[in-house]
């Protein structure tokens, strides 16, 4: 049996030290400022959500870090990479175990979290839903419209800017919360607009790579396509790409939502419509200050001297933040500042 | 060389027939090629039945910019797999490219400055992969998953989560010129490939990563450097998902961290399709063309016959599972498998 | 007169492109060693797969005692009694060798569906026993070298109460010593009333331990014998339908020494092993399993390289730290092993051969196929490898072609000194002969080759010197003309204390 031998032990492991400092290098130089701090014993509020990396929790990281620099408290911001409400259950229940002052969680899947919510407020951590309800769970507030209403306000801008009739193509990915927003479009127009026909549901992955070619197939589909409705910033871009490359760029309108920095530009030069943007910052904003008047009962909490023993629920059931439609005319004010 | 053999004339016991040319190894490989050509016009013929759309110049255009990504990484992922390695790493790669070439033309690097410097970070990424698999001997696949994810994740923090844009008007050349009628992205895909196919036939160096795949002990035992073939490998793999990120880049004028996740899957089904197999030594840089040819065209399909999305997937697996099902089915009754 | 056990009646197989077998006879009496003989692609081991139920024939039948029965699938024929030991062992090296002996039946369960681990062990003892074995059967499998594994192997078969053992090249990779043991198990075996069929290349064998021997060739039964009613000769002729030559030794030759080896040392495998070789010279190495013998070959090689010692190739002082060291300094290997590090078996032939020799059919770095085609054409004809066409793939090839296809690649590469190590392990007569005269000639035009065998006449037949490795010390140097099998023998089993040169 022939073992071939390894050799020149010493230098591997060198080569393996340097990949590893090359990267842990490359990443403190190019960006420290996302490197979020853990839950401390301190005061912290912690936003749970999943599909972590898009663009779109941009607004909410920096909502965060603005008031808890404005509190004095501190913050932080967790949850799976990918759409997958067991490891955000998972995550749910370690940030319960090291005791924030309150609890923020966009809910991947309303089952899968309702024990999580019970459990953090039943240990005495105040959990508000954001842009996704729970009623069946303990929460104190649902803040923020749910991607369903997102979806109806797209399809409201989208049937405005094909003047009411035609087809029209939706384009979304396999993931709950865009999901929803894809039947808040069709919903809205089933129900408002019989001259508008949702020809297919197109899925683009969530991927810039695919997502041209998915739009582009659309297109090809239907040589009469008046419209294409996205369901995120990522649809948003790959629509524009795919209508420009088609030549048809003004005669297929398109919005999307978010607010995908290289999707303004798209707006910009009037390739896409409009694009539905939720308040994300305010609703964060707004979730931070509420739970932390509770925990110090100072302003709001200042009605009831106890409110758990009063067993009432002293914030608003549901605060509805509306959207911000982007179009030409107010895109400039939407470029994060970087 | 320019006789041709001869058959050997007859002699008791020792019958031996040279074919001119080509062996019956390439033969076969030529036969899976041939199959998978003819199971694409097959699946292009009948989707152009059930829908007039699919023949059209605006879909067969928007197919063949689309994949040219996919395409170039398959180039490089269907010689590390003939080199018996895998590389899941690769649509990080291309992902984390797009960005640093991004990042670079913003930070004031002149647009051929910043590709070559995009080119050796690919490179510098492969040559880690392979120093990791061979020196260390990580396996190939923890190797480059972990590749995978340390790239995304660079891109990530590079970026905060941001796409890059705002690039140099000159870099949409690329992804959104027009060289007869389509970018010039598609022609450096098609370069890459028949370049890519005619090393991986032909040249010495690519000829070593086929007896390298096919047994690496006996390949050390031959005196081929096992070692740095594989390395070579990973390299071209990832430079090529850089070129890759750099085209998608230039079509979205974005460099977008989100990019490709999943793609290695895909790009690895596409080779296997074309004759690579998962153990090495064998495969095609044009068989894994065709296949990534093939799967685009099956996407495309199921987008135009509005297949629900859900079913999208399912249909997808089932078609690649018949495929190479008949191709394994065809092989053993030859007696080859 | 015994009834037969088991019969093949007007067997035949065929598979895609080839006729296997053809109205093929076999018969197995109770107590005798039946062997069969053959070259390789005559049908023996495809015999053996139908009796043993692998395989179901096209045509005809299989009797067991006197009545047809189909023989399904294995278990069918281990049902019946049939017990089968092939050439590769199945056994699972992590597993005790009780448990292995179990590998596929259920051992004994207790009321609670547990495993009697008593029973199971005991059982594997008294099988362990019948071959004459003493081994605890509680040791992994891995500990054990190949000739015991066999001995596990056939405990295996045993266990299940066969009356018919079918065993496949059994001792292929045994060393002399083992091949005795073996024997010993089987005769005893075979006055236990066992009928035993024993396939083989080994004519020697057959003639010391079978009763009778069946001759296939081509798919046909060409004869079948008393063993004492046949020669040696005349079982070799049936076989190959020829006289085959002799294998010499070349003559002797310049006494440039090539290969100059002075206290390599690896322990603890290796210590301080001295010789020297010259060109056209070949010397051969004799030695038990874990003697030195195979990492003599390992170590000049590159692929365990020597913690000591000094090697000069041509006068040239070296160190060898890899397989491209020994490659330039002009050193090649022909591993034991073809299938899994000399071959690459899904590749075609002309790929096999050109493969060390990369450089010469390269031209501005592109591979010049053609040639490739030619240069491999030449080897084929030149060594006769039976072989549809220089594109067919190695893996189709039978042993014997496969195992100069890997010569060919050498041959190609003219190296200075040219290791083998079990050049015809596992290859029919008519292609060792062949390999034989292959190398005494190349030994007659210049090269210099260390044979390193277990196979006793083939040492002496072609040997210039022998050196006997024992405990990884060289135990002793013979010349041609005064080895002989018992010297050999003697070096290389005696404990090295013992050993006086003067004695032997």
């Amino acid at each position: 049996m022939i073992r071939l031998v390894r050799r020149r032990r010493p230098q591997a492991l060198l080569v393996a030290i340097a990949v590893l400092t090359l990267s842990i290098s490359i990443a403190w130089f190019v960006g420290p400022k996302t490197i979020t701090r853990a839950a401390a014993p301190a005061e912290t509020y912690v936003y749970v959500s999943c599909v972590t990396q898009v663009p779109f929790w941009i607004d909410q990281k920096q909502a965060l870090a603005d008031v808890g620099k404005a509190l004095g408290v501190k913050t932080s911001f967790t949850g799976p990479t990918t759409a997958d409400p067991q490891a955000e259950a998972a995550a749910l229940d370690q940030i319960i175990a090291s005791r924030p002052a309150g609890i923020m969680v966009f809910p991947c899947d309303e089952k899968a979290l309702t024990p999580g919510i019970n459990r953090a407020v039943d240990a005495g951590i105040p959990v508000i839903t954001m842009i996704g309800d729970v009623p069946a769970s303990k929460r104190s507030t649902h803040m923020g419209i749910n991607n369903f209403r997102a979806g109806v306000e797209g399809a409201k801008l989208l049937a405005a800017a094909i003047g009411g009739k035609g087809k029209v193509v939706v384009g979304t990915f396999q993931a709950a919360g865009v999901l929803d927003r894809m039947r808040g479009y069709k919903d809205y127009l089933a129900k408002n607009h019989p001259e508008i026909k949702v020809v297919s549901v197109v899925d683009d992955h969530a991927d810039p790579s695919y997502a041209p070619q998915a739009y582009a197939a659309a297109i090809a589909a239907n040589p009469d396509l008046a419209g294409i409705g996205g369901t995120d910033g990522d649809s948003g871009v790959g629509a524009a790409r795919a209508v420009i490359e088609a030549g048809k760029k003004g005669k297929i309108k398109i919005v999307a939502m978010d607010r995908n920095e290289d999707m303004l530009n798209y707006i910009a030069d009037g390739t896409i419509t409009a694009a539905v943007a939720q308040k994300s910052y305010l609703e964060t904003w707004l979730a931070v200050q509420l739970l932390y008047a509770l925990r110090h009962n100072s302003g709001p909490g200042k009605m009831l001297p106890d409110w758990r023993a009063a067993k009432v629920n002293p914030l608003p059931e549901d605060v509805d933040t509306g959207i911000m439609p982007i179009t030409r005319a107010n895109v400039s004010q939407f470029r994060h500042k970087r | 060389m320019d006789q041709k053999p001869s058959v050997a004339s007859a002699r008791p016991g020792a019958p031996v027939r040279i074919h001119s040319g080509m062996g019956s190894l390439v033969k076969l490989l030529r036969m899976r090629e041939v199959l998978l050509f003819a199971v694409t016009v097959a699946l292009s013929l009948a989707i152009s039945r059930m829908t007039p759309y699919f023949l059209t110049a605006g879909n067969l255009k928007a197919m063949l910019i689309g994949m040219v990504p996919t395409a170039i990484i398959a180039v490089g992922m269907a010689i590390v797999l003939v080199g018996g390695g895998l590389d899941l790493s690769v649509g990080s790669v291309m992902a984390l490219s797009g960005t640093v070439a991004g990042l670079l033309m913003l930070k004031g690097a002149s647009i051929w400055l910043a590709l070559m410097l995009t080119l050796i970070s690919g490179a510098l990424i492969g040559l880690a992969n392979g120093l990791v698999i061979t020196r260390i001997r990580v396996n190939p696949l923890i190797a480059t998953l972990g590749m995978m994810t340390i790239a995304r994740g660079i891109a990530f923090v590079a970026t905060e989560g941001f796409s890059v844009s705002g690039l140099p008007e000159g870099f949409a050349y690329w992804g959104q010129g027009s060289v007869l009628q389509v970018p010039p992205m598609v022609f450096v895909m098609a370069a890459l490939v028949i370049a890519g196919d005619l090393a991986l036939r032909k040249t010495k160096v690519m000829r070593e990563v086929y007896y390298v795949g096919g047994n690496e002990r006996a390949a050390l035992l031959s005196g081929i450097p096992v070692n740095r073939v594989k390395v070579t490998t990973y390299m071209i793999s990832a430079v090529l998902a850089a070129v890759a990120g750099i085209m998608l880049a230039s079509r979205l004028m974005s460099g977008t961290p989100t990019a490709g996740i999943g793609l290695e899957l895909n790009v690895i089904a596409a080779a296997v399709l074309g004759g690579a197999s998962l153990v090495g030594g064998e495969g095609s840089v044009l068989g894994a063309f065709l296949g990534t040819v093939f799967m685009t065209i099956l996407g495309n399909s199921m987008i135009l016959l509005a297949v629900s999305i859900y079913w999208q997937g399912v249909a997808s697996g089932l078609v690649l599972i018949t495929v190479v099902g008949i191709d394994m089915f065809v092989r053993t009754r030859r007696g080859e498998a | 007169m015994p009834s037969v056990l088991l019969e093949a009646r007007e067997i035949s197989k065929s598979f895609p492109g080839t006729r296997a077998l053809d109205r093929v006879h076999f018969e197995v009496l109770p107590g005798e060693v039946h062997a069969v003989v053959g070259e390789n692609g005559a049908g023996k081991t495809t015999l053996m797969m139908i009796l043993a139920g692998v395989l179901q024939p096209d045509e005809g039948a299989v009797l067991w005692d006197g009545a047809v029965v189909p023989l399904t699938d294995s278990r069918t024929a281990q049902g019946l009694g049939i017990g089968t030991v092939f050439q590769e062992l199945s056994l699972v090296p992590g597993l005790s060798i009780g448990e292995n002996i179990f590998l596929t039946r259920s051992p004994a369960r207790t009321a609670l569906g547990l495993v009697e681990w008593r029973r199971v062990y005991a059982e594997a003892q008294v099988a362990l026993a019948q071959l004459g074995i003493g081994v605890d059967p509680m040791l992994p499998v891995s500990s054990l070298g190949m000739g015991a594994r066999q001995m596990v192997e056939i405990a295996k078969a045993l266990s299940m109460r066969c009356r018919v053992l079918l065993l496949d090249e059994p001792t292929s990779a045994l060393s002399p010593v083992e091949v005795d043991r073996l024997f010993t198990a089987i005769r005893a075996l075979r006055d236990q009333g066992l009928g035993i069929v024993f396939i083989t290349h080994r004519i020697a064998e057959v003639f010391q331990i079978a009763d009778r021997v069946t001759i296939l060739r081509d798919g046909h039964t060409v004869a079948m014998h008393e063993i004492s009613g046949v020669t040696p000769d005349q079982v070799v002729h049936a076989m190959v339908g020829r006289t085959l030559g002799k294998a010499t030794r070349p003559p002797p030759s310049s006494s440039t020494p090539m290969l100059e080896v002075a206290g390599l040392s690896r322990p603890p495998v290796l210590e301080d092993v001295s010789f020297s070789l010259n060109a056209g010279e070949i010397l051969g190495v004799a030695g038990l399993p874990d003697s030195g013998r195979e990492e003599i070959g390992r170590a000049l090689f590159g692929i365990e390289p020597a913690l000591r010692g000094t090697v000069r190739v041509n006068g040239h002082s070296l160190q060898i730290r890899s397989p491209q060291d020994a490659l330039r300094a002009g050193i090649g290997y022909l591993p034991p092993d073809r299938r899994t590090l000399g071959l690459f078996l899904r590749m075609p032939v002309k790929d096999n051969i050109v493969v060390t020799a990369l450089n010469q059919i390269t031209r501005s770095g592109i591979v010049d196929d053609g040639h490739a085609t030619i240069i491999a054409a030449r080897y084929v004809d030149r060594l006769q490898i039976h072989s549809p066409s220089v594109s067919q793939v190695v893996g189709r090839l039978s042993g014997g072609n496969q195992q100069k296809v890997a010569l060919s690649k050498w041959l190609l590469r003219r190296p200075r000194v040219l290791i083998v190590d079990g050049p015809t392990i596992g290859v029919d007569v008519g292609a060792r002969v062949a390999i034989h005269q292959l190398l005494y000639q190349l030994a007659a035009d210049g090269m210099s080759i260390l044979l390193l065998s277990t196979d006793l006449p083939e040492l002496l037949g072609l040997s210039n010197y022998i050196i006997v490795m024992n405990g990884g010390r060289v135990a002793g140097t013979l010349s041609g003309d005064e080895a002989s099998e018992r010297r050999v023998m003697t070096l290389a089993a005696g404990q090295p204390a013992q050993l006086d040169p003067a004695d032997v």
